[in-house]
């Protein structure tokens, strides 16, 4: 043989591999290659950055569930019915009495208007918030209440010093959130127990006394200060609270009775709804007729027909308009005629007419719906020559209260917001903050609740070193809710006021479960007593009335958005818990699969600026 | 030695839960812990399409198969999604074969992992509907009958989608492909009739939109000796014409219209459904895909007829033989 | 037969027991002595009792190898490129169209540098159906990157497929070993068996560098781009060419150890040769006792017996033929419209030396089927040879036109 003899043994030949990820790239030429097409794993792969080919990309964004903006007191809804749904129930109920010192109240007698916007409504029925708010608020009142922050010392006290008129739930409200954040609070009310409304206005039925003692009791440990038995205007001058406090807050609500303005109307047995609600709540005798006529249709005229039922009397209800338009709480209309309250609708009152001094009918007029007035509701037209006499032996007004500022230097008004305008000098008055009734369109607890904190976010702005207006400019800032969670973030990413509907919740994820409701007394035996009529959710029920909400725009962590992501780029964020998620766009392709899975509109696809 | 076959079962992987209610559908926290516990095999830098199925669905199967797997890939897309030398996209042994070949270089790693004493080491067939319904149906059913020590999975995407959306037999009848312009006027193979035909330990249909069966079914047949089919249905934004954020939704639909119904056979006699599906009419799925953009309402019509009579004698499978 | 191996009276050569047996029984003894781990075959005649046997050393425990009983050639060369991956050594044997059904799969396991063996009993192809010999079914399978080697023996047989594994595993290229059906595969003669001690150091154990191993993960046969596909084809083909060294000197170490060695290009009487004959298989055989009487006659004939055919051993066959006039070149197969593809090769081969130095190529094509190549059909070929008659895309003897 020609050829150049060379030996080769069997072993001496091994391919060359790549030993490492590092080696596979830029090969010189086949002396460095592996003998075939054989490559390393371990991320070797990474050097092909495919979110090149992304025009959309997912954001992680919270928005705003619909529940948020309607809660009149800012509660973080779907934060404690996330926390109940997990077992955290202590947690769940700090977290509600962080934006509502009554929860239990509220929890009763709110009209929830939370609920008409919940998203779970054709799925099974909205998610009965109010009835887990009364389990939560009732859990609450057995928690330790919340320690007052550390004051300033005495020298700086007048500066840090805030009176408040009118202990009822907005004062009460804002003196509770004031007192947290280290700020002396002073609530003066003419009244000899505090409460407002709810302490003379609600019946036991409908809110047991112990409930609302143990909820104010638990404001008062916070630190707030109650002055009672005090009027300002009578006992002390308005002038003199500003001089001595920094700041005012007005919130001595609506108790002046509107008179009906008909004949007859001063006569024996015609009763101011309200006085006759607060003679039956701080315990006095009270005996209606055979006969009541209440004439209204709102909560209180509801409230003054049930407790006359209880009292013994037969109560018809006479309203000017038709059912839909009834201020009153459905529920309660509901309830008040489950137990044998009558009605009767297109009515008013044009005279009372008496015996001896004494009520014996009232002479109503039938009306018809004309145009819309004001406020949205259908205008009641008098029919002409349309009367009725209506037995009556006790005729109950509840027909609305007007505001008594007749402390106030004359001539102030008071603004939408709260602020209150001095025309003499055609500027907003510093320090001067209105609230409760006399601001909030709804008359409710729970308004009263949300602009008692809204006035405690303004006035501690403007003890902090702010000027007036720039502290009222605050409240604009607000982003949809009065949540003190959303308060402090206001304006920072990642929420946004976007409010999510049913179009962006991806219901593949949610089971079709029914609505549950509280337990109730029975009509016959609710009648015999002022025992609570609705029995509330127990433990249980709550939990699983939790677990139904959707989470609207909120990411609950639910892991979607990282088991459906075909590149596996979502991520749990390195040491931080489940929740935390980052997407690695080196590599995302913006398919979109996140943002299509997330059960609640918490991923949005936004264009790519390429 | 002579082939001595594992028919036993490894080791019996516990049932998986009762029949998933819709109340179970959302996972519960005890899962999501669960899920972060497990690593990633396959690694971003893919070429898969955005939203592609096939790459979802290898996500999920190599989570629950574990490290100790080795996968092989006949021509099919993910025979390029796996990576372009000198790059790989999984993390795990794997091994692109010819596209007839799969089930047959599987049976050849597992023996040669036997003689080489590895067997700890699990081989995962990862197979498109093309490489199974037709071209490798040859191969497989040889694998199957000898029981050969694999799990083999068809990724089924319904049609050839690696060569440009060509029909196969795995396409569904109505549906537009380059190869069928007027849509593809045969039925669908029914593949997992011919699985269980070979009386196999274990064959499952498993869906990208239930990834709570798909793991427990997967866990299941990894721990199980001898041959193992699990039918994935894999949706193709590029060649179903759908949404690429789709993929999980129609994979949804389709269990939920009871076109994919989700359900497990042993020994190819004992069958169980796994999800209930809601029911919804064949349509809810079909109009969502350009694919089958030209049926009109009667085509719609007979594939409900179909899918309504496949689905009864599923069910009554599933009744007369229980497992 | 006449065998004619270069022995070599080594003292140290290991001597075996004796066994008349067929040349499909000495390919099963030696798959057995090469200690294969797995096994994949399909049935085809005249292959059929490799298998059978191997079969049954499986079955009684005398192998211990896995034996996978598969559907196809496809799946059984299928099987064996898995195995291989895993590092284990693996063995097929078919014939004609399965080898034909393996095709695309030997270009794989070529292409992934799996040093697998593969004996190929020469079978002819259909249609019509034909069960005997001829080589167009093997070397229809020459640019698949497999090595072939041809035997005349069934001893051959045997010591060929030890040295295929040898070969195979230093180089990382498959090779193919071929024998002629019935002639070798069916037909018993004394074949030694060489102890398995002696066996084992002449072929240790396989141990590729990479395998499949969840240890120590890789991934086999990803997309190659235009980038890098030359490279590896480059790769292919530079360790293809290394073979002839590999090839020679595993028959050297071969001879040295069980004293028989066969070189790459066996030379019968060649030397001062005007005319030389060109054979594989046992024609060959048949085509020694022709020269001989040749000889006799004093006229100056050889033969020359390429045992490799890819890679072509170009540098040995110009050596062995450059000094004759005139090479005949017997091919048992045919590619169409250009002739014995032996004799293509060979002309290719020659075509580098100077012109004055080259013999003449003639080319014979004979014994297709299985038609039997008679001494008498030899001996024509000769005298049409020594006249210098051949046609110039080959000469069909023994046609009945």
């Amino acid at each position: 043989m020609r050829r150049a003899k060379r030996t080769i043994s069997p072993k001496r030949y091994n391919p060359k591999l790549p030993a490492s990820a590092a080696d596979a790239k830029g090969f010189r030429g086949a002396s460095d290659m592996p003998a075939a097409s054989v490559s390393v794993p371990g991320g070797s792969m990474l050097v092909c950055e495919t979110g090149s080919w992304r025009n959309v990309r997912p954001v992680f964004e919270d928005k705003t569930p619909p529940c948020l903006p309607r809660c009149p007191a800012g509660e973080n809804i779907e934060g404690h019915l996330d926390l109940l749904a997990r077992g955290r129930d202590a947690e769940a109920a700090r977290l509600l009495r962080e934006d509502n010192p009554f929860p239990a109240t509220c929890g009763r007698v709110c009209y929830h208007p939370c609920e008409s916007g919940c998203n779970r409504a054709e799925w099974g029925g909205a998610v009965a918030i109010h009835s887990v708010e009364r389990y939560l608020g009732d859990l609450a009142l057995r928690l330790p209440a919340e320690k007052p922050a550390a004051r300033a010392g005495k020298s700086g006290r007048k500066h840090r010093r805030v009176a408040i008129i009118g202990a009822g739930p907005a004062g009460l409200t804002c003196a509770w959130h004031l007192a947290k954040r280290g700020i002396e609070a002073v609530v003066f009310d003419r009244e000899p127990e505090p409460g407002g409304v709810l302490r003379t206005g609600i019946p036991a039925y409908r809110l047991p006394k112990d409930v609302l003692a143990m909820e104010i009791s638990r404001i008062v440990e916070a630190g707030v200060e109650l002055r009672l038995g005090v009027e300002v205007g009578r006992d002390i001058a308005f002038e003199d609270l500003r001089s001595a406090y920094r700041a005012v807050f007005l919130a001595c609500g609506y108790h002046r009775p509107r008179a009906l303005g008909v004949p007859g109307e001063s006569l024996k047995g015609v009763e101011d709804g309200l006085d006759f609600l607060r003679r039956i709540n701080y315990g006095q005798k009270v005996t209606p007729g055979r006969r009541s006529v209440v004439i209204g249709g709102g909560n209180t005229a509801m409230d003054c027909a049930r407790a006359a039922l209880r009292l013994g009397s037969h109560p018809l209800v006479i309203y000017r308009r038709t059912r839909g338009e009834m201020p009153a709480i459905p529920e309660e209309v509901l309830e008040a005629e489950r137990e044998g309250v009558e009605f009767l609708f297109l009515m008013q009152p044009a005279e009372v007419r008496g015996k001896g001094g004494r009520v014996a009918a009232v002479r109503c007029q039938r009306c018809r719906l004309g145009e819309p007035d004001a406020s949205g509701r259908r205008r009641p037209v008098p029919i002409k020559d349309s009367f009725q006499d209506l037995a009556a032996d006790t005729v109950l007004l509840a027909t609305g209260e007007d505001a008594d500022l007749s402390f106030l230097p004359s001539g102030w008004t008071l603004g939408d917001n709260g602020a209150v305008l001095d025309p003499a000098t055609g500027h907003e008055v510093e320090g001067v903050f209105a609230g409760g009734d006399l601001t909030t369109s709804r008359k409710m607890v729970a308004n009263a609740v949300g602009s008692g904190k809204a006035a405690s976010w303004v006035i501690e702005k403007y003890l902090s070193g702010r000027s007036w207006s720039e502290s009222l400019a605050e409240l604009e800032h607000a982003p949809t809710s009065f949540s003190v969670a959303r308060l402090e973030k206001a304006g920072a990413p990642p929420r946004s006021s976007e409010i999510v509907d049913a179009t962006s919740i991806n219901f593949d994820h949610f089971p079709k479960l029914s609505r549950a409701s509280a337990g109730r007394l029975s009509s016959e035996e609710a009648i015999r007593s002022f025992a609570e009529v609705n029995q509330g959710f127990d433990r249980a029920t709550a939990e699983a009335e939790a677990r139904r909400c959707f989470h609207c725009a909120v990411c609950s962590r639910c892991d979607n958005c990282f088991v459906f992501c075909p590149e596996g780029i979502v991520r749990h964020k390195p040491g931080k818990a489940c929740g935390d998620y980052e997407i690695d766009l080196s590599y995302c392709k913006g398919c979109g699969i996140c943002a299509a899975e997330c059960p609640r509109g918490a991923i949005s696809m936004i264009r790519e600026n390429r | 030695m002579s082939k001595q076959k594992r028919t036993a079962p490894r080791a019996r992987a516990a049932a998986p839960a009762a029949p998933a209610e819709q109340a179970e559908r959302m996972p519960s926290g005890a899962v999501m812990e669960r899920r972060l516990a497990e690593t990633e095999y396959f690694t971003p830098g893919s070429v898969a399409c955005p939203g592609c199925g096939g790459a979802l669905a290898m996500r999920h199967f190599l989570r629950a198969m574990g490290p100790e797997t080795v996968v092989v890939i006949p021509a099919c897309c993910w025979a390029i999604i796996a990576g372009q030398f000198p790059y790989a996209a999984l993390t795990v042994p794997t091994v692109n074969c010819l596209f007839a070949a799969a089930s047959a270089v599987a049976s050849g790693i597992g023996a040669g992992l036997r003689v080489r004493g590895d067997r700890g080491a699990r081989v995962m067939v990862w197979v498109g509907d093309g490489g199974t319904y037709d071209i490798g149906l040859q191969s497989l059913s040889g694998a199957l009958e000898r029981n050969e020590d694999m799990l083999y999975v068809c990724y089924d995407n319904e049609a050839y989608m690696n060569t440009g959306i060509q029909r196969s037999s795995a396409t569904p009848p109505g549906a537009w492909t380059t190869t069928t312009p007027g849509g593809k006027d045969m039925a669908k193979k029914n593949i997992m009739e011919i699985i269980t035909a070979h009386r196999v330990p274990y064959a499952a249909t498993v869906s990208l939109a239930f990834p709570e069966d798909l793991r427990e079914k997967v866990k299941k047949a990894r721990d199980i000796g001898g041959a193992r089919f699990i039918h994935v249905l894999a949706p193709c934004p590029p060649g179903w014409k759908c949404q690429s954020s789709e993929t999980v939704k129609l994979s949804r639909l389709a269990v939920d219209t009871k076109l994919d119904p989700l359900y497990e056979v042993e020994n190819g006699l004992r069958w169980r459904i796994t999800v209930e599906p809601r029911n919804l009419p064949v349509e809810d799925f079909l109009s969502r895909q350009g694919r089958f953009s030209n049926l009109d309402a009667n085509d719609v019509r007979r594939i409900q007829a179909e899918v309504d009579r496949n689905w009864a004698v599923l069910r009554r499978q599933a009744e007369v033989n229980p497992l | 037969m006449k065998t004619a191996p270069r022995s070599r009276s080594s003292a140290r050569a290991a001597r075996g027991e004796v066994k008349v047996i067929t040349g499909n029984y000495a390919v099963a003894y030696a798959a057995k002595l090469s200690r294969v781990q797995v096994v994949s075959a399909y049935p085809i005649t005249p292959q059929t009792s490799i298998v059978e046997k191997l079969s049954e050393m499986c079955g009684s425990g005398e192998l211990a190898a896995e034996f996978i009983k598969v559907e196809s050639e496809h799946s059984a060369m299928s099987c064996l490129v898995g195995a291989s991956l895993t590092g284990a050594r693996a063995f097929t044997a078919t014939s004609s169209h399965g080898l034909a059904y393996m095709h695309e799969v030997l270009h794989w396991a070529a292409g992934q540098r799996l040093p697998i063996v593969l004996v190929n009993v020469n079978r002819a192809l259909g249609p019509g159906w034909n069960i005997w010999t001829d080589q167009t079914d093997s070397l229809s399978q020459r640019d698949t990157g497999w090595a072939q080697l041809y035997c005349e023996s069934n001893q051959e047989a045997l010591d060929t497929v030890i040295q295929a594994f040898r070969i195979a595993e230093s180089v990382l290229v498959p090779v193919m070993v071929v024998l002629d059906a019935f002639s070798l595969s069916h037909t018993s003669e004394g074949v030694e068996i060489p102890p398995q001690d002696a066996v084992d150091r002449f072929l240790p154990p396989y141990r590729p560098a990479v395998r499949v191993d969840t240890a120590n993960p890789r991934f086999f046969g990803g997309l190659v781009m235009p980038e890098h596909y030359m490279e590896h084809r480059w790769l292919l083909e530079e360790n293809s060419r290394r073979i002839l060294d590999v090839a020679a000197e595993a028959d050297r170490d071969y001879g040295r150890a069980f004293g028989r060695s066969y070189g790459l290009v066996e030379r019968y009487r060649a030397a001062g040769a005007e005319l030389l004959l060109m054979a594989t298989g046992t024609v060959a055989s048949t085509a020694k006792e022709v020269i001989d009487a040749w000889r006799r006659r004093g006229r100056r004939v050889g033969l020359v017996r390429p045992r490799l055919f890819r890679p072509f051993p170009i540098e040995e066959m110009r050596s062995a033929c450059r000094l004759a006039r005139r090479l005949a070149v017997i091919d048992r197969n045919n590619s169409f419209g250009s002739g014995g593809i032996f004799a293509t090769e060979t002309r290719a081969a020659l075509y580098g030396l100077p012109s004055g130095s080259r013999p003449e190529v003639l080319s014979y094509v004979a014994g297709l089927g299985g038609r039997d190549i008679t001494p008498d059909v030899i001996d024509r070929i000769l005298s049409a040879a020594w006249a210098g008659r051949a046609e110039p895309r080959g000469t069909w003897v023994d046609l009945k036109k």
